[in-house]
Order: structure tokens, then C-alpha cells, then sequence
């Protein structure tokens, strides 16, 4: 960004500048498929969609502990399902090489998917 | 020949300064900008001689240089990088057949400027407001989660960086909600995008008179010293590209 542009800022100029920076991404957010890396290119993909769909349920978990509405066996079984989802994922991504970061579309306009 | 159109005006801003060159171009430009008029509406062109655009990013940043520059001077519907017509003939006809919906747009951004306007959590300076981890959620555990297994250990981490999520969200809410205030005194005319990152607490753009820019900066100083843990960055004035949205018939 051209210097000219910032009109006022305050604080910590490192802190704003990583924020821009995630603000605007490099091409690491992107699918990079090529004939040479697809199978990474399509496994980033595929990660990334099970990874939002995990957080979705991680998230519908915490409602319905909110309201109240398990039994101790639901609770233990819930627990244990995430769990190993998770872990699943860990084990995933350690096969494709992919860190977390990588698991993240930028949407544009939208802001990043995960 | 093709031509890259950089921006739309109405013909009415266009005068004798204008109409003998573009002194205003960026020094070292050497893009030799051609006006393209039709009835109330001109064009901002360049001949494009092998209609052939480079991706490279100092080809793209020249071209937002010129229309930024453009902007500077005229209430202009900005153009993005890529818009290629292939004559001047071609550019007529566009400019008459969508003169409608330009004007349309062109009159809610005449004599205003865009300015971006974001704050972020700062780790420095509130470090426990940003760290989920670090807030106090005791109080709220279900008791459906005591009890010490592996599972419902699990289970109860994971609750309490929920809950800390959505305190987060709390006070983010609250903080737009002062903001929004208080950018009314100078516009109507916001767009709250949605949070790109976790640090973000607002990312707005907002479209303001030409020359009440002091006004704002007043305005952003003031909202600085409210929240002095926070990190605020006014940028500005961009062209209009967030209030330009044009759709060719």
C-alpha cells in the first residue's frame, strides 16, 4: 500500500502490517492445481471442505451442550466422535503435508472460509 | 484497435485542462490516455495495440495508479484491471447502451471519496480481550461436563473455547455498534465487510464528501483514544470501487 494512503494509524505498525497482510493473501490461500501437484492441490480442496464441515459440527456439539439436552451416554459418545474426527484430521494432514493454514479458502469479498 | 478503458465520468466534469492532457498521470507514466465521449458520458482510454495484458503485478499496480490518480480529479466509476473493449467504437456503444445504470451510479458517488477504515485487536496492548483461552468461563460450565474422562475433558476444552468465541463476538458487536454511531455524524454511506481474520473487529469502507476528509480524521482520532488497546488504520481516498458496482446490459 502506498504510504500516501495511510492517513492515520495508531498503535503497533508490526501488529497492522500481519493483519493487512492476512487481510490480503497470498497465494498460499488459493488452490494451486497444476498437471504437476494436483493430487495436492485436490486434497488441500477436499481437507478444506471436510475440515469446515468438522468445525460446523464441532459447533452444533457446543449448542446442544448449552442447551442441556444430553444424556451422560450422548456426552461420552459425542466427546469420543469429535475427538477422533479431529485426531482423523491431524493424521490427514500430516500425510498431505498441509498445516492448518493451508486449510483455508480466501472468498473475496466473503473474508476466508474457515 | 483495442483500448483499456480506465474509468467512466460524466462528460460535464470534462474541461479545456483535461481535454489538452493528463498532466496529472503518475510521473514516468507513459500511457497515453484518449478520451472516448458519448452524449453525457466519456470514457478514459489507452490504445492496447497487441490486446494482450501482462498478469505481472507492476503492470496491474501501474493501472491502478492511473485510475487512483483520475479519481484524485473526477467523480469517476472506476475500472478493474482487465477492461479491454475492442475499439473505441465498442466503447460508445457500451457507454450508450448501459448510459442509464452509469449515471444511476455516477450520481451517488459525485463528489465523494472512498475511504477504508479498519480496527484490530492489538496483542500487545490487550493481550487477554484476543486469548479465548484466557477468559474466565468457569462460572458457565454445564454440569453435564464435570467429571474427569478423557472425553469429557476434551469436550469442556472445547466448550470453553466457545464460550470465549462468543464473548469475543459480544464485544466485537458492541464496538461496531459505537462505531457505526459515530461515523453517522459524517456518512450514511458504510459497508461493513465481514471480518477477514480474528484480529479484525471492523473492516469498513465508507464513501464520504470530497473535502470533509479533516472530519473524519477527527472522528478516527477520537475513536483511537476510546479504545486506545486497539489498533485503528484509516486509508484513503481509494477510487469508488466499492460503491462503483456496475452491471453491463
Amino acid at each position: 500500500m502506498e504510504e500516501d494512503k495511510i492517513l492515520f494509524y495508531a498503535g503497533s505498525a508490526n501488529e497492522i502490517m500481519q493483519e493487512l497482510e492476512k487481510i490480503n493473501p497470498d497465494d498460499q490461500t488459493r488452490i494451486n492445481a497444476t498437471p504437476e501437484n494436483v493430487e495436492s492441490g485436490l486434497a488441500k480442496l477436499v481437507l478444506t471442505l471436510i475440515e469446515l464441515i468438522r468445525k460446523l459440527m464441532e459447533k452444533q456439539a457446543m449448542r446442544r451442550i448449552e442447551g442441556d439436552s444430553l444424556t451422560e451416554d450422548q456426552i461420552e459418545h459425542l466427546g469420543e466422535t469429535l475427538m477422533k474426527l479431529e485426531n482423523k484430521m491431524e493424521e490427514l494432514k500430516k500425510i498431505f503435508n498441509l498445516t492448518d493454514k493451508d486449510l483455508n479458502l480466501n472468498l473475496g469479498p466473503l473474508g476466508d472460509l474457515l | 484497435m483495442p483500448v483499456i478503458v480506465y474509468a467512466i465520468l460524466d462528460s460535464i466534469q470534462i474541461n479545456d485542462s483535461i481535454s489538452h492532457g493528463f498532466d496529472f498521470l503518475p510521473s514516468g507514466s507513459t500511457v497515453q490516455l484518449e478520451l472516448v465521449p458519448s452524449g453525457i458520458l466519456t470514457a478514459i482510454v489507452s490504445s492496447q495495440p497487441d490486446n494482450k495484458l501482462s498478469n505481472s503485478r507492476q503492470e496491474v499496480l501501474a493501472y491502478a495508479g492511473i485510475v487512483d490518480k483520475i479519481s484524485e480529479r473526477f467523480s469517476i466509476l472506476p475500472m478493474r484491471y482487465g477492461s479491454v473493449v475492442a475499439s473505441c467504437a465498442d466503447v460508445t456503444a457500451l457507454l450508450e447502451k448501459n448510459s442509464e445504470s452509469f449515471i444511476k451510479v455516477l450520481n451517488q458517488i459525485m463528489h465523494k471519496e472512498e475511504y477504508s477504515l479498519r480496527l484490530f485487536f492489538s496483542h500487545e496492548h490487550h493481550g487477554d480481550v484476543v486469548h479465548e483461552k484466557s477468559v474466565d468461563v468457569t462460572l458457565s460450565l454445564p454440569d453435564i461436563l464435570l467429571g474427569n474422562t478423557e472425553t469429557k475433558n476434551y469436550l469442556l476444552k472445547k466448550y470453553q473455547e466457545h464460550i470465549a468465541e462468543e464473548k469475543r463476538f459480544k464485544y466485537i458487536e458492541k464496538i461496531q455498534l459505537v462505531i457505526t454511531q459515530d461515523l453517522k455524524k459524517i456518512t450514511e454511506i458504510v459497508d461493513y465487510k465481514k471480518r477477514a481474520t480474528s484480529g479484525c473487529i471492523i473492516d469498513a469502507v465508507l464513501l464520504i464528501e470530497r473535502g470533509a476528509k479533516n472530519e473524519l480524521l477527527a472522528l478516527v482520532a477520537e475513536m483511537q483514544s476510546r479504545y486506545p488497546e486497539h489498533n485503528v488504520i484509516l486509508t484513503g481516498p481509494w477510487p469508488p470501487y466499492n460503491f462503483a458496482q456496475i452491471k453491463l446490459a
